[in-house]
């Protein structure tokens, strides 16, 4: 009890006392954790989201298509396991025109009552009337189409009256469900009364649609095979889908950007773990006098590293419920690109769950658990004594390095002082490159328009997924300069001592300047050249075509990284020289 | 109560060797005491953190009541900082971020105390030192010579067999001194044994004995002084 006092104690009053270092891993990680909540549940969102339309519609769960007039809708709507249909519906597969385009729809004729079975939501407007047509939401978006426009079928001029979402078909651009034999292409889909079908036919055969519920909405495989046999449906052409196979079709609107949010997620993950332990080494001077103090006290190095972890591991905790809840609400906004769905926020899986757990852990451990070691296993003396650990690593390189202009010299022993930060810098480097390598990638490809007979449409998935990944790449480069700032603090930080002396000898603050941004822009240049073939490699496993690497690009993007990263490095160093030399020679509180 | 047998503490290797602390022998009765002096990196400050366990030596024994405690592990070293052991430093080594009264609860709370009964404790001793009313101040709010009021309430807090103080007057001025040097009085009118390093022979005059060092070794020990040198005298130095 009395330990936990102490813990919460400590943690609350640093919150309190350095309000940015717990913002900073509260961010990071809740960025981290929201991409990937939001890859991890796309899927579950998007069945969710189907699930949610099938309730609110009385979805079926067996769509029958038959092809002319046949006694089989009659016997299928009476065959064992059925329990409501709707239907037989006349519809047939057509090129319509509204809004200047000219595109291929489904046009289904429906009685102007609810039905039993599939009776579409109407979310703007009404249900179907004479003369009044309801268009599906997905295809209305695209086209930009509203309620009181004009569409013309064969001719025949309807108002639309209505816009609606229905679980009974693939939403757009695979919602042209009565394309009948032979092979389907992609499609829009309206409904208009019975009436207005037949007489906008045009004599067109068409299909008719049946709409089955099971007693057992689960075992619709089951049923299928049952009324497949030649003795049921004699020698009749039919074609069923089950409610399972059209929440696979929805799904592979969203294929891709799953694993662009998962990868991305685990990106922007070691983009924050970098971050994190760029502000434990800030912290490390602090760590090591807490350390030495609590154990001159009477405090276990066991509760030592639990006070000092509680600095980190509340920010962490907090960062992935917020990145859970952000994750499960941003989620439904992706789940369905072309808005052919209700979109509900469904919780996160248990999986989900565990996943962005560990993510926040992974972060947090991997940033604080050295250090954390390291002053809880330290001398209590020596952390009394002087809280900052001093490096021993620069002997070996001054003789070497001789001969290098004054910023370089002074910039490469600061990197043979501190190689683990150095090595930090580099994977975030990496990862950004890795990202941006990717996005340009995927910008050489021409997100082509769906061609729909005459006109072509925008290929809303594509466009999700260039948004996607263009959000992705933009945090990763937000949490990537945020990390130059914070490591090149931390570098400024560090090196106070000779870079004071250095100073003192007759280096200019430029030179400083310039050392400290060296340190950076080496460290940045192996994350570049690990980075780039990282994103070439991802993308290739990720995406189905891999178009060549726009080489002159990726070297501009390169060299505008490395920019960035010196421009982002010069800040804090100029901080740093701001300051007279005196100040850090005779403290070391700075 | 305390016991150093052939205490060494050495650091480096061959020519660069320095020792610390050589071959030390010392023993302090319980209720006494003990002031050990010396010039500026002769050593007794090394003394006084291994004799308190936050070192470990290089060769020799320490006791504390009764048992050896230079062997033990760190878990063990921690609990007996908690129960038996109470530190004063020079620079005061309070949490900046826990108020007067929470700094006192600190050793009282790791030890397992109830939070209740470590806030009476502290509320106790922060009265019994003057600073009762300053007890929700944050160390920065104090003066020096509040703060190592606040650093020898925390330090009896857990009812320490022994209390180190290492140079506890060094960053003070007379004033504070003096309130601290009162605060040792008591201490050693209550029987409590003391340890103190310093190089100021005002307060090492003090102490029950002064054992003075140099090179890490023990170059006098003026034996036992029962009452040692009264607090007015000192005072009286101070004009």
């Amino acid at each position: 009890m009395g330990h936990l006092l102490v813990i919460w104690r400590l943690a609350v009053r640093d919150i309190r006392r350095y309000p940015v270092e717990a913002l900073i891993p509260l961010i990071a990680v809740t960025v981290a954790v929201a991409t990937l909540t939001v890859g991890l549940g796309l899927t579950t969102s998007t069945e969710t989201a189907y699930v949610a339309t099938k309730e609110a519609t009385a979805g079926p769960d067996v769509i029958a298509t038959t092809v002319g007039d046949t006694p089989l809708p009659e016997k299928l709507s009476h065959a064992p396991g059925v329990v409501a249909y709707a239907g037989p519906y006349f519809a047939f597969s057509t090129t319509i025109r509204v809004r200047g385009f000219e595109v291929r729809s489904a046009v289904e004729g429906r009685d102007k009552t609810a039905a039993a079975v599939d009776q579409p939501v109407v979310t703007e407007g009404t249900w179907v009337e004479d003369g009044g047509a309801v268009i599906e939401r997905g295809f209305a978006q695209v086209m930009g189409v509203r309620v009181r426009d004009v569409v013309t079928v064969n001719g025949r001029s309807l108002t639309i009256v209505g816009i609606a979402v229905s679980a009974a078909s693939g939403v757009y651009p695979g919602s042209d469900n009565a394309q009948g034999r032979g092979p389907t292409d992609r499609g829009g889909k309206i409904w208009v009364t019975a009436a207005d079908a037949r007489a906008a036919s045009g004599g067109a055969v068409g299909v008719r649609l049946l709409y089955l519920k099971l007693a057992d909405p689960a075992a619709t495989k089951d049923f299928v095979r049952s009324i497949s046999t030649a003795d049921f449906r004699g020698d009749t052409w039919t074609h069923y889908a089950t409610w399972q196979q059209v929440v696979e079709e929805d799904t592979r609107m969203i294929r891709f950007m799953v694993p662009t949010l998962v990868v991305g997620g685990w990106l922007i993950a070691i983009a924050a773990a970098v971050g994190l332990a760029a502000l434990v080494t800030l912290r490390a001077a602090r760590y090591n006098r807490r350390a030495g103090l609590l154990k001159a006290v009477g405090a276990t190095p066991s509760t030592v590293a639990a006070v000092l972890l509680a600095q980190t591991l509340p920010s962490a905790t907090a960062a992935a419920v917020l990145g859970l809840v952000v994750g499960t609400f941003v989620a439904p906004q992706l789940t369905d690109p072309s808005a052919g769905l209700i979109s509900t926020v469904s919780a996160p899986t248990f999986g989900t769950i565990v996943a962005a757990a560990v993510l926040a852990l992974l972060i947090a451990l991997a940033s604080t658990l050295g250090p954390v070691v390291r002053a809880a296993r330290r001398s209590t003396v020596s952390a009394l004594a002087d809280g900052s650990a001093e490096s021993s690593h620069a002997l070996g390189l001054s003789g070497v390095m001789a001969h290098l202009p004054t910023s370089l010299l002074l910039g490469m022993q600061l990197i043979a002082r501190r190689p683990g930060r150095a090595l930090s810098a580099c994977f975030g480097t990496a990862a950004t490159a890795a990202m941006v390598t990717a996005l340009m990638i995927f910008r050489t490809q021409t997100i082509r328009p769906l061609s729909f007979g005459v006109s072509s449409l925008e290929d809303v998935r594509g466009v999700a997924l260039s948004h996607v990944l263009t959000g992705v790449t933009l945090a990763l480069g937000a949490l990537s300069i945020l990390n130059t700032l914070v490591i090149g603090w931390s570098a400024a930080h560090q090196a106070r001592r000779p870079l004071t002396v250095a100073r003192t000898l007759g280096a200019t603050p430029g030179q400083i300047v310039t050392a400290l941004c060296v340190v950076q822009v080496l460290a940045a240049l192996p994350g570049l050249a690990v980075g780039v073939p990282t994103g070439l490699f991802l993308y290739w496993i990720v995406s189905v075509e891999m178009p060549p690497p726009p080489v002159t690009s990726l070297v501009i993007a390169a060299l505008a990284l490395l920019l960035t990263v010196a421009a982002t490095a010069a800040l804090p160093a100029w901080a740093h020289t701001r300051r007279p030399a005196g100040v850090f020679l005779k403290s070391d509180a700075v | 109560m305390v016991r150093a047998v052939g205490l060494s503490k050495v650091y480096g290797e061959d020519e660069s060797l320095v020792r610390a602390v050589d071959e030390v022998d010392l023993e302090v009765p319980a209720g006494q005491t003990l002031a050990v002096i010396g010039a500026s990196g002769c050593g007794k400050s090394t003394l006084l953190q291994l004799l308190g366990g936050l070192d470990r030596p290089s060769y020799g024994q320490v006791w504390l009541g009764g048992r050896r405690i230079d062997q033990v592990g760190e878990r063990a070293l921690a609990r007996l900082r908690r129960k038996a052991i109470g530190f004063v430093f020079q620079a005061y080594h309070l949490m900046d971020e826990l108020t007067a009264a929470e700094n006192v609860q600190l050793p009282a709370l790791l030890a397992g105390v109830s939070p209740r009964t470590a806030r009476r404790r502290a509320m106790e001793l922060l009265d019994r030192v003057g600073l009762g009313d300053r007890a929700r101040r944050l160390p920065a709010e104090l003066s020096g010579g509040q703060r190592q009021r606040v650093a020898v309430a925390r330090a009896l807090v857990n009812e320490p067999m022994v209390v180190f103080a290492d140079e506890p007057t060094g960053n003070l001025d007379s004033a504070a001194t003096h309130e601290i040097l009162r605060l040792f009085a008591d201490l050693r009118a209550r029987g409590q044994t003391l340890v103190l390093v310093t190089h100021d022979e005002r307060v090492a005059a003090t102490a029950d004995r002064v054992v003075s060092m140099r090179d890490g070794m023990v170059t006098s020990d003026t034996g036992h002084h029962p009452g040692g040198r009264p607090l007015g005298t000192l005072l009286s130095w101070e004009g």
